[in-house]
């Protein structure tokens, strides 16, 4: 409308001096609007879009991968200490730094903290999800034409077009020649169609692999099961998970139930249980195997090598149904290990971490002993040394041990006791001694004996619905890359004409072996490639 | 080197730990010969030369092959966790795809590009050799059959990309549509390979930390790395782009690779990034 005024020579800028109303400005605005929606659906079917939010998806994620992503809080006091290193970041100096100004300018309007979670990354993936929709849907229909009976116009021009031509003569007639290139054609797997001109010349068509498009909208479709499935199992939307710990002959809610609780909770709701199974943990041991580590040490007896962690974490665990005077009927049972779950109920269950609790006694010279507890990598405060020691994990054993025969060894605790006190502050790490359970270390009269350690184990429990949409989506998507880029879709047009006895064939291929395989082939003279 | 390691190596060295050296030593010289020979080739046009090289290439795959043998016997699981492991399977890798390439391609110049790469692979595997590492075993994590498909699917993708990325360059310089075809159709060979290697890690972590997908900066870079490949085909396939513009797009993926497979342990470490693929030393 706005168009057609400024055609017929009207000043009409838009603005109420020019005689237009506030009420003809919402018109318009309301028509631009309307026209802008209209656009939006062969914006988004277009591929060059797609690819375009791709890019950007692309970026996001390299920037994902490089940032720490953690939650942070625009407080500069409150500054995560990562961030505050990597943008130079001074809390309180009343300055703008570069750093500072990308973190601002940059990093907190797009959340490019947390990408992953971030509202805009989420769109974008809808969006991308859309757009992947309809240029699929696009491709299959490019797809249908393409097998419909309406074939392409084979002529010098459609020939000379294509990626490679040549022209070829031939000793043969054109009769000849045609049924020998036909022949040709569908050994090497071409559906051939052919119409015969007016001056005996043959017009050939010809196709590879027209199921193509079918496969490629299918993987388009596919792609988008993906990030479906990627959207279904946030959880924001479908999924939960937590963490248990779980000590040895522990019986705990399982976790739809722990889910469950939480929610009411949340909601300020009482919590009533839905199932009354529970999960219980019979045992947890750490596994050490021999020719994982280099050895035992001579001075503890406790295995070293490459790296100290076990070989295995072994969580044994159950999940059963209370019956009464403390018994309970097993329903499952399982040895949980990395990479082998527990999974009862839609809800897996994962071996995390572990730990200890471990309980000490400390007795001065001519005080009553007090009791002390800590847990790996924890310090324990000593008063009559004015000590914090700190419980090394490194150290620490307490397990099975399995030798290269098979043999199994119960492994006993050894844990080490370290002063860091001193670190950072001119002096090092200071190693106070070994100690085993139910042996002491004495230091400076002080007595710290160990009496028990607790094992605990870090058990993830995840409920995902999206596993099977994931699943089925990338299986897709994988066969459908694989045949669409292994066996693409060719075309080739082929023209033969009478030349007096012999022919001239002028091909054209969507590719260059096309042309190669009917000059190695067809029995001829010169050839001369476009 | 410790004192130790480097007197297991002269005094009591194991047998194994000998002939793993020996191959990997034989497959270094092989290579490099093999790279003079592809060069010289492209110089002087002569057939018998393109032959040699690419015997020569296969020859120095056999002599990688043993050396992988030998060090998975030795170790008890595939090589390809420490650092000087992959950089030997990068280097078997390219050589391999090489192998299938050249006649696929019915060119000399995927195996010249995977000749070059393996012998400069394979004289700078030594930087990270740190002595016998008998009775080294995988990480409790690792210990999954898993584990083999998801690495040897990356490295074979990853490997794909060297070479289409090396046809990239090769064709600054000559301009020639065949070696852009090339480079097009060994991206399409890789594309799928380290699309297979991104969900054969979901398929893993599903099992080992209880989500397929979490985000961590290895499975990040990858996914980029295929969505750039992804961009890559899809302006070539459907935009049509060729030559000098899906060249350079090639090499921002290849850069990608470059910067999954090393560049984010680099900055992990610099930045103290936190990432559960952190096994390589």
């Amino acid at each position: 409308m706005a168009e057609k005024e400024n055609k017929n020579g009207s000043p009409g800028n838009g603005s109420p001096e020019n005689g237009m109303g506030l009420f003809d400005l919402i018109g318009l605005a309301f028509v631009d609007l309307y026209k802008g929606i209209l656009v939006i659906p062969s914006v988004l079917r277009s591929l060059r879009f797609a690819v375009w939010v791709l890019i950007i998806l692309a970026i996001m994620g390299l920037i994902g991968a490089i940032l720490p992503q953690e939650h942070l809080s625009h407080d500069l006091a409150e500054f995560g200490e990562k961030y505050a290193n990597l943008f130079d970041v001074i809390p309180g100096d009343g300055q703008l730094s570069t750093g500072e100004f990308i973190y601002y300018g940059l990093i907190v309007p797009f959340d490019l903290y947390d990408v992953f979670r971030s509202g805009l990354f989420f769109t974008l993936a809808v969006v991308l999800g859309i757009s992947s929709v309809l240029c699929a849907w696009d491709r299959l229909k490019i797809g249908r034409v393409l097998l419909s009976k309406t074939r392409p116009v084979v002529s010098e021009k459609t020939i000379t077009g294509m990626s490679s031509s040549v022209e070829i003569n031939l000793d043969d007639n054109a009769e000849k020649s045609a049924e020998k290139t036909r022949k040709l054609l569908k050994r090497r797997g071409f559906q051939i169609f052919e119409e015969m001109g007016d001056s005996g010349t043959a017009y050939i068509f010809t196709r590879k692999n027209s199921f193509r498009h079918a496969i490629s909208a299918m993987f388009h479709f596919a792609f988008v099961l993906v990030i479906l499935g990627l959207i279904i199992g946030n959880e924001r939307v479908a999924g939960y998970g937590d963490h248990m710990i779980l000590g040895e002959g522990d019986t705990k809610l399982i976790g739809q139930e722990l889910h469950r609780q939480a929610e009411a909770e949340a909601a300020g709701q009482a919590y009533e249980p839905n199932e009354d199974v529970l999960i219980q943990l019979v045992d947890y041991e750490n596994v050490y195997r021999e020719g994982y580590f280099d050895g035992l040490d001579e001075q503890t007896g406790m295995p070293i090598g490459y790296h100290g962690d076990p070989s295995d974490y072994v969580s044994h665990l159950r999940i059963v149904r209370p019956v009464g005077d403390g018994e309970y009927e097993v329903i499952k049972e399982r040895m949980v290990e990395m990479n082998k779950p527990l999974r009862y109920g839609g809800v897996t269950y994962y071996q995390s971490a572990y730990d200890y609790i471990m309980h000490f006694t400390i007795t001065a010279p001519g005080q009553q002993p007090i009791p002390a507890a800590t847990t790996l990598g924890r310090p324990m405060s000593i008063p009559s040394l004015g000590l914090n020691v700190t419980v090394e994990v490194w150290d620490i054993a307490g397990g099975k041990w399995v030798a290269e025969d098979g043999t199994e060894s119960e492994l006993p605790y050894v844990i080490r006791l370290v002063d860091y006190s001193h670190q950072g502050h001119g002096g090092g790490a200071v190693l106070l001694g070994y100690i085993t359970e139910d042996t002491y270390l004495e230091l400076d009269g002080t007595r710290i004996t160990l009496d028990s350690i607790e094992e605990y184990s870090v058990i993830q429990y995840r409920h995902d619905p999206s596993v099977p949409v994931f699943y089925t989506g990338s299986f897709l998507l994988l066969i459908g890359l694989t045949i669409a880029l292994y066996f693409p879709y060719r075309t080739g047009r082929v023209m033969i004409r009478p030349d007096g006895n012999k022919s001239v064939l002028v091909a054209g291929g969507s590719w260059p072996d096309f042309t190669e395989i009917l000059e190695k082939n067809l029995p001829g003279g010169s050839s001369e490639k476009g | 080197m410790t004192e130790q390691t480097a007197s297991s190596l002269t005094n009591e060295i194991d047998p194994l730990v000998a002939a793993e050296l020996m191959t990997l030593q034989v497959a270094a010289v092989i290579f490099i010969v093999a790279a003079l020979i592809s060069m010289l080739f492209w110089i002087m046009r002569s057939r018998p030369m393109g032959i040699g090289s690419y015997i020569l290439g296969l020859a120095g795959a056999i002599s990688l092959t043993a050396t992988l043998v030998i060090r998975t016997i030795h170790t008890g699981h595939v090589p390809y966790v420490q650092l000087y492991e992959t950089f030997i399977f990068s280097a078997w890798a390219c050589a391999i795809v090489a192998v299938f390439a050249d006649p696929w391609m019915k060119s000399r110049l995927p195996s010249t590009i995977a000749n070059i790469l393996s012998a400069v692979l394979l004289l700078y595997v030594w930087q990270f050799y740190d002595g016998p590492t008998e009775g080294q075993r995988l990480r409790a994590v690792l210990q999954s059959p898993w584990l083999d498909i998801h690495i040897a699917t990356a490295f074979l993708g990853y490997a794909a990309f060297a070479i289409s990325a090396g046809a990239g360059i090769v064709y600054f310089f000559t301009k020639n549509p065949k070696v852009d075809d090339l480079s097009y159709r060994m991206v399409a060979f890789g594309f799928p390979l380290l699309g297979l290697c991104i969900i054969m890690g979901a398929v893993w972590a599903n099992e080992a930390w209880g989500r397929y997908w979490g985000w961590d900066p290895k499975e990040t870079a990858s996914l980029v790395t295929w969505l750039i490949y992804a961009g890559y085909l899809h302006a070539r396939l459907a935009f049509g782009w060729k030559g000098t513009r899906a060249s350079i797009l090639n090499l921002v993926g290849f850069g990608c690779v470059i910067f999954t497979w090393i560049g984010l342990n680099i900055v992990a470490k610099m930045i103290e990034l936190e990432t559960l693929h952190a096994y390589t030393g």
